[in-house]
């Protein structure tokens, strides 16, 4: 990742997106900066109606913006042509499509649209570029299948296969992981950012994933209604407390130390917990999960972990009694009976 | 090409040939079939009113079958795709609605001037064909306009089908202020007619149909590019307002010329795309486009065969036939293949 002026791929500059009707403007995000290099993968986050998916697309010139200036490869985007634009940004989006007879191959070779002649006949050139694209998604082996008869996941890496073949500097997908299980999820994350690192792609992701994306993103633009949006690395927005502020709810808060969401829970309880390593961390989750606030100081109530080989034991200690449990279910009923 | 699709091609192509030959052999006048073999080959035979039947009723009857077939099949599937519909068709935009509104001026209100155009032979039947085509133009005319002003196709489809409501009505008030027979002569329009297209007016329709079903298949790139829906096409570098300009004016070329010249024929259009799908299993338009003209100009000729029936002197409406030959047709297609919703969408 390098950071110099002729590395940025997209910027905004004072960038106003929404809607016109007439004279009346719905203004959805305003004054938007930020910037995004050669080779990044940028996550867009925010909650549900923000306008991730305005900014989307009007960054990828479906939606002309309402005020402000959108650079691409430091261009403005408005004096690219249409052809030239397909040729630089490609995209992933949430749309239906309408042709579930299609099969993955000729899905994936629509990517080379702007290649190909008035008929579409595929040269030499664009076979390569589709075997490319099947090849690194991993889907060659569904090249004959109909996108009807894919799973999610399948469907979503033959969407990246097909931006892919359009052979642009830049993808920009809207919530890919979406409907995803978490081993398809991280699958399609670590595909992206592979991408990004091997191919010098810029990649612009709007996502709900927020755990996910601070492994993989290189920065983070988060949006919040009604005010500027926020650029930086993951770990910068967690140190300044945006992500705090963006989950702006009793229920949950943001875990600093261990850069995850927690669901805020009642603590009126005490205990200090020892002992093994491998199942302090579960057992730790497990009592704050039932309202117990955890210390390593003493407590009126104590548990110490042991592990014999290949069992573990949960001693469990106050001034009443003295008991063991073998499992943490069975932990809890003994503290809970107390 | 695989092996299937070839011979699936291959047998479609010699059905296509058998059931042309056997559409000009069967009619109410029994011709020997060595006869008929032998006018198609250009000698003459000593039956000089055999020789007409075949060559001046018969023969422009096929060709005229298998245009209409073709046409309405291949600007259903226009209309399909671009909607992104299964339950568009070549008549969605309110085309034949505007061919009856002529025609039914045309008639009704001829006759109301004294003149009849069942009387009027030859001169009569251009001036239904062109009452026709004034209709279907003027309302293509507006749609047109509302195209370039409404961005969403969803939104123009709803107006197509309300233009359509409209000039319905209009007929309707016409019709209530008709003798009988005047609208005995609009209905039998509405039946809709393959027999009644001449040589002469074959010099007209066949070109126009022959090069617009061309010229829209130039346009299977775009339509492919059109099925991953708006946002993508735009961002491959398709433009989206000329491509429908395109597929509207093809449609309506096609749609407007059958309906001028055989009158509205229903089904065909909308049952024709989703018969080739399903056969072939694809939704790719370079493919489809052939395959369509295939099989709308076969399912055309059989329902001429069937409206004949042979032997007798009369003949059923065409409109009724294709409606209750397709409907049973496409009913069977979707019940075996279980899957047919997920041909449309993903």
């Amino acid at each position: 990742m390098i950071s110099g002026q002729n590395h940025i791929a997209i910027e905004l500059q004072d960038l106003t997106i929404g809607y016109r009707k007439g004279n009346i403007q719905l203004k959805i995000l305003e004054k938007l900066n930020a910037m995004l290099h050669k080779g990044e993968l940028v996550c867009l986050v925010g909650e549900n109606g923000v306008g991730k998916s305005t900014l989307l697309r009007t960054i990828s010139g479906i939606q002309p913006p309402l005020s402000g200036r959108v650079f691409i490869n430091q261009k403005p985007l408005n004096e690219i042509s249409s052809m030239d634009l397909a040729r630089t940004i490609s995209l992933v989006l949430t749309d239906r499509i309408y042709a579930g007879n299609l099969s993955v191959k000729e899905l994936v070779a629509l990517g080379r649209y702007p290649y190909t002649n008035w008929l579409g006949k595929l040269r030499k050139e664009d076979h390569k570029k589709i075997g490319w694209a099947l090849e690194i998604t991993g889907t060659q082996y569904l090249e004959d299948q109909l996108i009807s008869e894919l799973s999610d996941g399948q469907f979503q890496k033959t969407l990246i296969a097909r931006a892919l073949a359009q052979d642009s500097d830049m993808i920009i997908l809207d919530e890919p992981t979406a409907h995803l299980d978490i081993v398809n999820k991280i699958v399609i994350l670590k595909l992206l950012k592979d991408l990004a690192s091997n191919t010098d792609k810029s990649i612009l992701m709007a996502t709900h994933e927020l755990e996910l994306s601070l492994q993989v993103a290189d920065l983070i633009w988060m949006a919040y209604k009604n005010e500027r949006m926020v650029t930086g690395t993951p770990e910068d927005l967690i140190i300044n407390g945006s992500f705090n502020r963006m989950i702006d709810h009793d229920a949950i808060h943001f875990d600093h130390l261990h850069g995850r969401f927690r669901i805020k829970n009642k603590t009126d309880k005490m205990c200090s917990l020892s002992g093994d390593k491998s199942a302090y961390f579960l057992t730790k989750n497990a009592l704050q999960r039932k309202g117990w606030t955890v210390s390593k100081e003493k407590s009126d109530i104590s548990i110490n972990i042991l592990k014999n080989k290949s069992e573990i034991i949960w001693q469990i200690k106050s001034n009443a009694l003295e008991k063991e449990a073998n499992s943490i279910m069975e932990m809890l009923n003994i503290l809970n009976s107390m | 090409m695989s092996n299937r699709l070839t011979g699936i091609i291959l047998f479609l192509l010699g059905l296509l040939v058998i059931l042309t030959v056997l559409n000009i052999s069967l009619g109410s006048v029994y011709i020997p079939f060595q006869k008929i073999l032998a006018t198609l080959s250009g000698q003459s035979i000593e039956n000089e009113g055999w020789q007409n039947i075949i060559l001046q009723f018969r023969l422009p009857k096929a060709i005229t079958a298998i245009l209409v077939g073709s046409g309405l099949g291949i600007s259903g599937l226009l209309m399909q795709t671009l909607f992104r519909n299964p339950l568009a068709g070549p008549f969605v935009l309110g085309i034949s609605s505007g061919a009856s509104l002529g025609v039914a001026i045309a008639i009704l209100a001829g006759m109301t001037f004294g003149f009849s155009l069942t009387q009027m032979g030859i001169g009569g039947s251009w001036i239904l064909t062109i009452s026709a085509s004034l209709g279907a133009v003027l309302v293509l005319l507006i749609v047109i306009l509302v195209s370039l002003k409404v961005k969403d196709s969803m939104s123009l489809l709803i107006i197509g089908l309300m233009f359509g409501s409209a000039t319905s009505a209009i007929v309707t008030v016409l019709q209530f202020f008709s003798k009988a027979e005047s609208i005995q002569a609009y209905l039998v329009w509405t039946f809709g007619s393959l027999g009644g297209v001449t040589w002469q007016e074959l010099e007209v329709f066949l070109p126009i149909v022959l090069l617009t079903i061309f010229a829209s298949f130039m346009l299977s790139k775009k339509l492919n590019a059109l099925l991953l829906g708006d946002n993508y096409a735009r961002s491959m570098g398709l433009n989206i307002n000329n491509t429908r300009l395109l597929i509207i004016i093809s449609t309506a070329l096609l749609a407007g010329t059958i309906t001028a010249f055989c009158g509205p024929i229903a089904f065909i259009g909308i049952a024709i795309p989703h018969i080739t799908r399903l056969i072939f299993n694809t939704s790719n338009h370079k493919i489809l486009f052939p395959m369509v003209v295939l099989c709308g100009a076969i399912l055309m000729l059989i329902c001429d065969l069937i409206a004949q029936i042979p032997g007798r002197e009369y003949t059923l409406p065409i409109n009724a036939v294709t409606s209750v030959i397709g409907a049973p047709l496409v009913i069977w297609l979707v019940v075996r293949r279980k899957n047919f919703s997920k041909t449309f969408a993903k």
